[in-house]
């Protein structure tokens, strides 16, 4: 097993795939800095004048909005007026973009996505070009048990998600701080990393899970069309349509799961309607909200992962291969 | 069953199924011995079952019926402890075609725990030395065939089974490889070679089998099947062609005329034709004993196994014959 799972390590470690997707995943990264841009900018010297000339009209309004408040008050003393005005402070007529905490946070939980789709392309490909190019029949001789190649094919998948995934993550990671660092932005503040890097830490579960996925559908598909076909099928039936036509399914659909594990929490309303008590004939209906939970998400992944693994083992074990 | 069998099947059947539900028998009650040491081909017309049988001994196949043993090893159950003997080569040669032949062989090694040094060795062995770096995609058939030869040998494996190794070569790839074969059996290997081409087979087998429609007709070594199959068949030249004609035809032997050679079927041996014939004053200029070889044989014995037809063992029994040593057989 551990033979065979370095070699395919080392077969999926040369694969241009392989470094296909994490080129993409690197564009994304770069996507992420690169939108930032405007948040960790210097502000130009334009808006800064502007800014102070928003500033400059609100204080000579505020002013001419005490003298009338004033004057109205001695008109009427019995009114009880707080002509005590004051505008806001010339900072806030300036927008100086989200801290670098923000949009640290919110760039790694963008990446949950792409990484995950990268994964499961590197996955499926990476067991559909075997059969496309028939070589799993040479492999099966040197290596005859089934379920061990299709462990050995699985974990290697899986363990080669995750530098990937963690690449593309510090990468995002640094150029944020370069950005920020070179714009002058402060970059140090305290509490920043816990949360990224228990978002990091669910994602990369997350990538794996869908590694399992993609290899599963691949050895019980073989051609990557199939697989591309069944996906499709699943996204249209299950992740988009199902919710519409019945919205108490909704917790069985991925994206949901992925969701409340990424987050902690998913949630979904289900419109539930009872007798009117003032009119027995007609429905009261109402919008019922319903929590999916971390745990329950990680659990729907996990079993949906371990499924599809076991289909391909079985399809894998049965099946001639010509 | 023996230990002195590289590979031994009993009964072996495999039926496919198509689209439109029917069924298509690729191999029927399949019995074969291949004996442990030289070169064993097996041989049969396209579609006669042989890639199906390799493909049922290395487990890529389930078998629907019968029995495989690889050295006395039951298969496919005890292939992981069998497989580390046999290197084989199924069709045609499958690598990574943009890694190249060195990095596939690298793949390899790692995955069998092969010393990384020998796929140097064994690239040089099949003459790939200079091209190793180059991505396999980039390789001819032949190459390729090499590459895959050489992926075999990483092993070091006690049987090697090649299938078809010659499609698709010019003389010059084919000579090598049956060279590369005979190498192999003379280091003390077992190789079976499958093949539709005899001539290519019987150059460099010791033994065969013979099948057709997914069963056996004949096994055994080469010279006894020719042996046990050949009608002594000799051309002869004589000055009055006509003359002897009638007193080889009066002997009850078959003749014919060939412009002004006559062939004779059915004589014990060359010198009764010239005692005959000096016996009535009829002296031959020249005798040339025609030499029946393993296409004869392969063609006599699938004769009616053609497509549409259905073989049946005929007279070979439903297990096919066997050539008896020193050709005693039929």
């Amino acid at each position: 097993m551990t033979r065979a799972l370095r070699a395919e390590l080392r077969r999926i470690r040369l694969r241009t795939v392989t470094w296909l997707m994490l080129g993409l995943l690197l564009v994304v990264a770069a996507g992420f800095v690169a939108t930032s841009w405007d948040d960790a900018r210097p502000r130009t010297a334009a808006e800064l004048a502007a800014a102070h000339e928003a500033y400059e009209d609100d204080v000579r309004t505020i002013a001419d909005m005490v003298v009338q408040c004033r004057a109205l008050r001695e008109k009427n003393p019995d009114f009880d007026l707080d002509c005590d005005l004051k505008a806001n402070p010339e900072s806030s007529y300036l927008w100086s973009g989200r801290s670098f905490a923000d949009v640290l946070a919110s760039a790694v939980d963008g990446l949950a996505a792409p990484l995950a789709g990268a994964a499961l392309v590197v996955a499926v490909s990476f067991v559909t070009a075997e059969f496309g190019a028939r070589t799993i029949a040479p492999w099966l001789v040197v290596v005859p048990r089934r379920t061990r190649v299709v462990l050995s094919k699985t974990s290697a998948a899986a363990i080669a998600s995750v530098p990937g995934a963690v690449v593309t993550v510090a990468v995002t990671a640094l150029g944020l701080m370069a950005l920020y660092a070179a714009c002058g932005r402060s970059v140090g503040a305290a509490g920043v990393w816990g949360p990224v890097v228990g978002t990091v830490g669910r994602e990369l579960v997350l990538v794996v899970l869908a590694a399992v996925v993609g290899t599963g559908l691949a050895f019980a598909l073989r051609h990557a069309t199939a697989v591309l076909g069944v996906l499709v099928w699943w996204v249209i039936a299950v992740e988009v349509t199902l919710p519409v036509v019945l919205p108490g399914w909704v917790p069985v659909t991925v994206a949901t799961n992925a969701s409340a594990w990424l987050t902690g929490r998913a949630t979904y309303t289900v419109e539930q309607c009872t007798p009117d008590p003032a009119q027995p004939t007609t429905p009261w209906c109402q919008d019922v909200e319903h929590v999916v939970g971390g745990g329950q998400g990680l659990m729907a992944l996990v079993v949906l992962a371990v499924v599809v693994a076991l289909a391909g083992v079985l399809v894998f074990k049965r099946r001639d291969v010509t | 069953m023996t230990a002195d069998l590289a590979i031994s099947t009993r009964g072996l059947r495999k039926t496919y199924r198509r689209f439109n539900l029917t069924r298509s028998v690729a191999v029927e009650g399949l019995d074969l011995d291949v004996p442990v040491g030289g070169v064993h081909g097996f041989l049969g017309p396209n579609g006669s079952g042989k890639t199906t049988t390799i493909r049922m001994l290395l487990g890529l196949i389930r078998a629907d019926e019968g029995t495989m043993r690889l050295f006395d090893q039951e298969v496919p159950r005890a292939l992981p402890q069998v497989v580390g003997r046999v290197g084989a080569i199924v069709e045609q040669p499958k690598f990574f075609p943009n890694f190249s032949g060195r990095r596939n062989l690298m793949l390899l090694a790692g995955a069998i725990h092969a010393d990384p040094s020998l796929v140097d060795v064994v690239l040089s062995d099949v003459g790939l030395a200079d091209r190793a770096k180059d991505r396999f995609r980039s390789y001819s058939l032949g190459m390729k065939q090499r590459l895959a030869i050489a992926a075999t040998l990483l092993k070091d494996p006690d049987l090697l089974i090649f299938d078809e190794p010659t499609n698709g070569l010019d003389p010059a790839g084919i000579r090598e490889i049956r060279g590369t074969m005979r190498g192999l059996a003379d280091r003390g290997k077992t190789v079976l070679v499958s093949s539709h081409i005899l001539g290519e087979v019987e150059q460099v087998a010791d033994t065969v089998s013979i099948i057709a429609r997914g069963r056996l007709l004949a096994s055994g070594r080469v010279q006894d099947l020719i042996g046990a199959s050949a009608v002594t068949t000799v051309r002869v030249g004589v000055h009055d062609p006509d003359a002897a004609a009638q007193v080889i035809a009066a002997r009850g032997w078959g003749v014919r005329r060939d412009e002004r050679m006559l062939v004779v079927d059915g004589a014990p041996a060359p010198a009764a034709i010239t005692e005959l014939l000096a016996g009535h004053r009829l002296f031959v200029d020249e005798l040339v004993p025609v030499r029946a070889d393993l296409e004869s044989v392969f063609l006599e014995l699938t004769a009616g196994q053609g497509p549409g037809s259905r073989a049946d063992g005929g007279e070979h029994g439903p297990h096919g014959r066997r050539a008896q040593p020193e050709g005693g057989a039929r």
